[in-house]
């Protein structure tokens, strides 16, 4: 009887254990052998953009997913703008409205 | 003949009931193999999309911002595409109803990042789209922006290639006399 209750806790924890692992996507990892990559370093931990950390400028990923490089070899950087804002409505789009 | 038949039909329901429920090590078996294949089939479609839904980026006098930053892939057999979205929302403030706006008092842009394995890169990045607030029957509605970033699978390739992407969404509403809100990032997502 005892052997058959210790089995049967044997089973439930192994069929626990791996929905739970599939359902987390924990699993994936694992076959996919993939860890996802760190947030940037100019976010937050709650996921928010921190004003004035990230770079003035960024390097540009290519189509081959390698940087993109001027005529004369040096890597081609962009300005971020980040902490850029838009410029302010005319005064026209909301006397239409 | 009747009960004969009657008989043997009843003996059928029960061995079949006995083969399935009867023995305990059947159902523990089972259940064990429906667990795994459940991990499986959960493996091969997990991370199919990354969002940061109605982060609040300004919760200020009067108002208060919210961004959505979205970045899907494709997965096979499944109805998906590799996508980078993002959304602005005003409402009132303490993030309560939404807010009715004019056309050009709210603005939205995104930033599709690649990760190399040591650094994010800048991928893909639009201009701000400007437009209207107000609330529709699904909710809140604002400016948005939506992009494919290539078509995964046998179709062209993600832009930057195969890997880990993630979205940048900055989303600001006017409130009269400043731009207020921010960026919220995605999460990473790996589009192949």
């Amino acid at each position: 009887m005892r052997e058959r209750y210790g089995a049967t806790i044997f089973f439930v924890s192994v069929t626990i254990v791996a929905t739970t692992l599939g359902a987390t996507g924990i699993f994936a990892q694992v076959v996919n052998q993939q860890t996802p990559p760190p947030r940037p370093e100019w976010i937050g931990a709650d996921g928010k953009l921190k004003p004035g950390a990230g770079p003035r400028e960024l390097s540009v990923a290519g189509p081959d997913g390698k940087l993109l490089q001027d005529a004369n070899g040096s890597v081609r950087k962009v300005p971020s703008y980040f902490d850029a804002v838009p410029a302010p409505p005319v005064r026209g789009d909301y006397q239409t409205r | 003949m009747e009960e004969l038949t009657m008989k043997a039909y009843t003996t059928m329901r029960r061995n079949r009931r006995h083969w399935c429920l009867g023995n305990p090590w059947r159902i523990r078996t089972l259940s064990t193999l429906f667990a795994l294949l459940f991990a499986v089939v959960t493996a091969s479609s997990a991370f199919a999309w990354t969002w940061n839904n109605n982060a609040t980026v300004f919760n200020g006098p009067g108002l208060c911002v919210q961004s959505t930053a979205g970045i899907d892939t494709w997965k096979s057999g499944v109805f998906s595409g590799n996508i980078a979205y993002a959304d602005t929302y005003a409402l009132s403030q303490g993030c309560g109803a939404g807010l009715t706006l004019p056309d050009g008092w709210a603005a939205v842009r995104l930033d599709l990042f690649k990760w190399t394995g040591s650094e994010w890169q800048l991928c893909r990045g639009t201009n701000f789209t400007f437009g209207a607030t107000g609330v529709n029957q699904w909710g809140p509605y604002g400016p948005s922006q939506v992009f494919s970033y290539g078509s995964g699978g046998s179709g062209p390739p993600p832009v930057c290639g195969t890997g880990w992407y993630g979205t940048v969404a900055y989303s600001f509403v006017w409130d009269g006399s400043a731009w207020r809100g921010g960026g919220v990032y995605s999460g990473p997502e790996l589009a192949n």
